[in-house]
């Protein structure tokens, strides 16, 4: 029964999308008052809908109820609890039902915290985020249906991917959906304002909170995602600009042009036309990414949806939303009106030249991406664009724009003051060039870049630094009113300055394991030592170990530094015993920000094993990084300015009569 | 400054942008583009030295030597014409005599391919799609031993 | 019956989601210009209020905050010459609501009854586990008495564990059911328990093979070759030990150790098809000459695993041996018996039973296309609003596979 209340749930849910989708944007046409209003009930009806939907799917995951397909095809019952409802996600039906689940929580947000938009905006945003949902359940109902049955119930399921029985990819696919799927928020907002045809001022205050909360679960997502793929797969890569990572990066770097664009729109009332446009290819690149994965039009790890049918239907999709969208930008962006006009050395310019960078970095991921796919398409000519290209052109984009970061924040609007900028930021300047000079006398060895790459990750960092000490002037005067006045900065202040450092810590990471990393592959017998990094590793023996589902190999190496032994790493091969399928557990140990991880290779002749072992310098920045970065999100989300519904909170509650929420 | 200057700072900064973008993904798309080979196109096209390429096949049978501690020595054939692949580091976990292989790196004069990249992509059931798309044009699609 | 209550009171909610905004709003007049502009205005005087605070920040100077004022000020008066003139449409209250009224139950359903199977109970694991042997409503007879009498045999090992006859009893159950580790641990049970033979340590070896999905691993290879040190001619440990062989590169012993095996076994034992095509795959004919000249005695000239395809119908005999090979083998030995009812029905398409059976085994296989290409060409035998065409759409539907 449990399962076809689900269903039921699912199909009723679809119903109301599409009643979502003509009623309010109707009403908002008619200004009819009463259609309008059902935009938000019907939205929290979805939620409640999908809910049910979903969590029918879990409970079935939960009792092992194998009368359902997809329950079979993705579970046992002998898997561990966290697995069986992981493992409602881990497939591509149960992971679309959490996408529109997610979609669905995001229009009842809307509908929740719109109190204060304009009536006619708020019908509008919801009746468009409506259109996707319908879209995205029609296609499960139709393709990817996770509540089809099987008359005679197998007594027991077939395994979950093993690879994916990991606590870190668990929480990676939600992630990256709130962050892909937060975007149609700013996607509903613009193709609203198109057909609105005006951009009202708090347009931009709503689209930039949902833009940045989404960015921040991106950021989180990739930046796991990342780890996951750096300690799991054996090979001590954290990103192989893989279509799949490529994928989920693409709606980030707009996603992050799109945050800074909106600030001008806010600010300025400009770059009204330019944000619109950010705003649908930002989701359109989400869809994009959806697309690539579910697809299995890439040879990659992630596409287990070989499925014809449902590549067609999710690229009739893409053609629909992203043709659809751009179609009535190019009709209707004339009737928007251009706002405030800048100097090019402004606040405003700054972030042009951001949006510019990004949006280039943007593209040419995009074509590395999608020109192997296009050429075998057209001449079945194979090829792979690997990092090497990636390497050659995203980087030199990347350099002016991260140099330039630091002048942004210290440029007034309108009118900036290159000059004044310069000298606010000569000290951090300073510093970060008597970094590089001191890399490159110390260290020798390792590419001559990688010094100016360090210096570049400090100028970020305390470039960011400058302007909080310049903003609250910290120095002039007692330190405790400096103190003070830092405290009372806005919020914003603190998440751009957190953000931009961010950047830097990542840059840091980055260069550093690039440049410095010291990699062997030797062949060890128990007693064998091997130096790397200053640390001694010596193999004490190989011994044999049995998890629940899988058995180990582990190699237990003890860690010296200088003759004192600091600890074990044990690094293992792992058989999973329901499907023989091998895999490598790597030992990793953190020493400060940097790590030894190694990982085990064949068994050799005599006892003697491959090993790959690797000291990475500083490589924990790389996710150190990101993390700032949302932290800085998280506190810009806090600030007052952000906080939608605040100022006229009051006045809506003297509203005569609220719509309700149909219980 | 006036408004068409403004208009025509932002339009030559784009259009710096977007030549600079463009340029350096001709010049890498030149460099940094590895084409996919089978062992039958590398015998009847040839190769140029010092150019990276992705050689894939099945890895014979037999034909899989370890050289010194880290160093194997295998060949790659699509049942056709076989190349000789020299790699130095980890295998992958799922490399085995008689699964499907991609191979990336360099051929050397001596015909023998140096490899620094060996990739398996792939589980018991399931090939990489260039080696099963290559194997198939040679009409010499093998079912492995799973029936799947 | 609870079933329908539910989806009556879901659908319920889902009216009321519409109605009730639909019809209270519907009393209050529509002033989007006011709205609007409010909104507007809100908006301008938080960011006027941050001009003040930058100022005394000291971030913007006084002519900058003048600046930004005066700006301000003209876009709050472009809002107030924008905001828009719309008028308070008529209401549709009440012909929206009708239309939703009777189109969102008959959408809902009609979608539903098309996707779904309202008449299917849930089946979780655990309530088919505690049924008592054929009682229960839903799935097969057959299905559940396995699933009854196992879960009543694992209450009892639970109690008893030490009872070595009851793991030897459900072991091979298990091996049928898939539950390879759990045949693992059963026959080492069996083995600990009730002392080692050769057959149970090759069952236990061939348990260990199953759960490596066919790979003879280093601890399977070890329970064959005690099994061989208690009885040199066990012939499931000789397979298993020359499938080592062959897995280890070893072919050429692989090769004779299948050759001896087959010159040893009796013309109609079960192993035979499956060491002849063993053989075949490494591209050696079997010894043929040698095995009939020997066999005479048990089987005369009999040459039927030699000369002739392994049989391809599932008979006793090959169900037996089903049992009792690894489970790459069985996918092997299910997908040539799959061919095998295809041919037939190709043949001859008036088996109904057939073609639902055939339709069931590719999806089992993860074959949506063949299954669906199955049943149609059923519908194409039995045309026409019959009984069973009938059989033929429920059984599409329960597979799933009549919607994409």
């Amino acid at each position: 029964m449990i399962p076809e209340i689900g269903h039921y749930a699912l199909v009723l849910a679809l119903t109301m999308a599409l009643v979502q989708s003509v009623l309010p944007l109707w009403g908002a046409r008619r200004g009819d008052a009463g259609l309008m209003a059902t935009g938000a009930s019907t939205a929290y009806a979805q939620l409640l809908l999908v809910l049910v939907a979903f969590l029918a799917l879990t409970t079935a995951y939960l009792q092992s109820d194998f009368s359902v397909l997809n329950v079979v095809q993705n579970s046992h019952s002998a898997k561990p609890l966290l697995y069986k409802i992981t493992g409602v996600w881990g497939n591509h039906e149960g992971s679309m039902v959490l996408w529109v689940l997610i979609l669905v929580f995001f229009g009842a947000l809307v509908a929740i915290f719109g109190g204060n938009l304009p009536e006619g905006l708020r019908a509008t945003v919801l009746s468009v985020q409506a259109w996707t949902t319908a879209v995205f359940l029609l296609f499960i109902l139709a393709t990817s249906n996770p509540f089809v049955r099987l008359s005679e119930a197998p007594i027991e399921g077939t395994d979950l991917n093993p690879i994916l029985q990991d606590p870190g990819l668990a929480f990676h696919p939600p992630l990256l959906y709130a962050g892909y799927v937060g975007f149609s928020v700013a996607f509903s907002f613009a193709v609203a304002a198109l057909i609105e045809g005006r951009v009202d001022a708090a347009w931009a205050r709503w689209v930039r909170p949902w833009t940045l909360a989404a960015w921040c679960f991106l950021t989180l997502g990739i930046a796991l995602g990342s780890y996951w793929a750096y300690y799991e797969l054996g090979w001590g890569g954290w990103w192989f600009w893989d279509p799949v990572e490529n994928a989920s990066f693409l709606p980030w770097l707009s996603g992050t042009a799109l945050l800074h664009s909106a600030i001008v729109m806010e600010k300025r009332n400009a770059l009204k036309v330019w944000t619109v446009l950010l705003a649908i290819l930002t989701f359109s690149l989400s869809l994009l990414g959806t697309f690539l994965v579910r697809s299995g039009v890439l040879t990659s790890v992630h596409a287990f949806a070989t499925d014809p049918t449902r590549g067609v239907f999710i690229l009739l999709i893409l053609v629909f939303a992203v043709g659809g969208a751009l179609a009535l930008f190019a009709w209707r962006a004339s009737s928007l009106q251009s706002g405030g006009l800048f100097a090019p050395i402004s606040r405003e310019g700054a972030l042009v030249l951001n949006n510019l960078l990004l949006s280039a970095a943007c593209g040419v991921v995009l074509i590395g991406t999608l020109y192997p796919l296009a050429l075998e398409a057209v001449t079945g000519q194979k090829i792979s664009v690997g990092a090497p290209f990636f390497d050659a052109t995203f980087a030199p984009i990347m350099v002016p724009l991260l140099l330039a970061v630091p002048f942004g924040p210290m440029l007034a609007w309108k009118r900036g003051d290159l000059y004044a900028a310069s000298q606010r930021l000569f000290a951090a300047a300073a510093i970060a060039l008597v970094c590089m000079i001191a890399l490159y006398a110390v260290v020798s060895g390792g590419p001559v870049l990688a010094p100016f790459g360090i210096g570049l990750g400090v100028w970020l960092i305390l470039g960011a630094i400058s302007e909080i000490t310049f903003r609250s002037k910290l120095f002039s005067g007692p330190l405790s009113t400096g103190l003070r006045r830092a405290a009372g900065l806005p919020r914003a202040a603190w998440g751009t300055m957190l953000a931009h450092a961010g950047v830097g810590v990542t840059v840091i990471g980055i260069v550093a394991v690039t440049a410095y990393e010291r990699e062997e592959i030797v062949s060890m017998k128990p007693g064998d030592t091997l130096d790397i990094g200053g640390y001694e590793l010596t193999l004490d023996g190989f011994a044999p170990r049995e998890g629940p589902n899988y058995s180990d190999t582990v190699g237990i190496f003890t860690v010296r530094r200088g003759g004192a032994e600091i600890g074990r790493l044990e690094p293992a091969r792992r058989v999973y015993v329901a499907t023989g399928m091998p895999t490598t557990e790597t030992g990793i140990r953190t020493q400060g920000l940097s790590q030894l991880y190694v990982s085990l290779g064949d068994a050799g002749s005599e006892g003697a094993m491959a090993v790959r072992a690797y000291y990475k310098p500083l490589v924990t920045l790389i996710w150190l990084g990101p993390l700032v970065m949302v932290i800085g999100g998280v506190v810009s989300l806090t600030d007052r300015r952000l906080r939608v519904g605040a100022p006229r909170r009051a006045k809506a509650s003297e509203k005569p009569i609220q719509p309700a929420p149909a219980e | 400054m006036k408004r068409k200057q403004r208009r025509l700072v932002l339009i030559g900064v784009a259009g710096v942008i977007l030549f600079s973008a463009v340029g350096l993904m001709l010049v890498a798309f030149q460099d940094n583009i590895v084409f996919f080979n089978s062992p039958s196109d590398v015998v009847a096209n040839g190769v140029a030295p010092d150019k990276r390429i992705r050689l894939g096949g099945l890895v014979q049978e037999g034909s899989v030597e370890r050289v010194g501690d880290t160093t194997v020595k295998f060949a790659v054939t699509d049942t056709a014409s076989r190349i000789p692949v020299v790699y130095t580091g980890l295998l992958p976990d799922l490399f085995r005599e008689g699964q499907g292989v991609v191979t990336e790196g360099k051929l050397g004069a001596d015909g023998i391919f140096v490899a620094d990249t060996v990739l398996a992509k792939h589980d018991e059931n399931y090939m990489p799609r260039e080696v099963a798309d290559a194997l198939k044009e040679q009409g010499h699609w093998m079912a492995e031993d799973q029936t799947q | 019956m609870v079933l329908w209550i539910v989806f009556a009171v879901l659908t319920g909610l889902a009216i009321l989601a519409v109605l009730v905004p639909l019809t209270r709003a519907t009393t209050r007049v529509s002033e989007p210009d006011r709205s609007d502009r409010d909104s507007d205005i809100a908006v301008y005087k938080d960011q006027l209020r941050e001009v003040e605070a930058d100022l005394e920040r000291g971030v913007v100077n006084a002519d900058e905050a003048e600046a930004a004022r005066a700006e301000l000020g003209r876009r709050l008066l472009a809002a107030d010459r924008q905001a828009r003139t719309l008028g308070g449409a008529a209401s549709l209250a009440r012909p929206v609501a009708v239309a939703v009224i009777l189109l969102v139950p008959l959408f809902s359903l009609g979608a539903y009854l098309t996707l779904g199977s309202p008449n299917m109970p849930g089946q979780p694991l655990a309530a088919r586990m505690d049924v008592s042997p054929g009682t229960s409503p839903g799935g097969t007879p057959q299905g559940q008495d396995i699933g009854g009498l196992v879960a009543q045999v694992e209450r009892h090992l639970a109690a008893q564990p030490e009872d070595g006859e009851g793991w030897e009893v459900i072991a091979p159950v298990y091996m049928r059911m898939g539950r390879f580790a759990d045949a693992t641990r059963a026959y080492a049970n069996a083995v600990r328990l009730l002392g080692s033979t050769a057959p149970r340590e090759a069952n236990l070896g061939e348990a260990r093979v199953a759960l490596a999905n066919g790979l003879v691993t280093a601890d399977a290879r070890a329970a064959f070759e005690r099994a061989l040190a208690l009885d040199p001619a066990d012939p499931k440990s000789r397979y298993f030990v020359a499938l080592a062989a062959r897995q280890d590169g070893e072919t050429n012993k692989a090769e004779r150790a299948w050759q001896a095996l087959l010159a040893e076994s009796p013309a109609d034992a079960p192993w035979r098809p499956l060491v002849v095509q063993r053989l075949a795959e490494l591209g050696v004919e079997p010894e043929s000459a040698g095995i009939n000249n020997r066999d005479l005695d048990s089987r005369g000239l009999d040459s039927r695993g030699l000369d002739s395809p392994a049989p391809r119908g599932p008979s006793a005999e090959d169900m037996a041996a089903a049992a009792q090979m690894s489970a790459e083998d069985r996918a092997a030995m299910i997908a040539g018996m799959v061919q095998g009812l295809a041919d037939r029905l190709a043949e001859d398409g008036s088996d109904l039973d057939g073609w639902l059976r055939l339709a069931r085994a590719y999806v089992v296989m993860g074959e949506p296309d063949k299954a669906r290409q199955a049943l149609s060409s059923a519908r194409e035998n039995f045309p026409g609003d019959t009984e069973e065409g009938a059989r033929i759409d429920d059984t599409a539907k329960t597979l799933g596979l009549d919607q994409s």
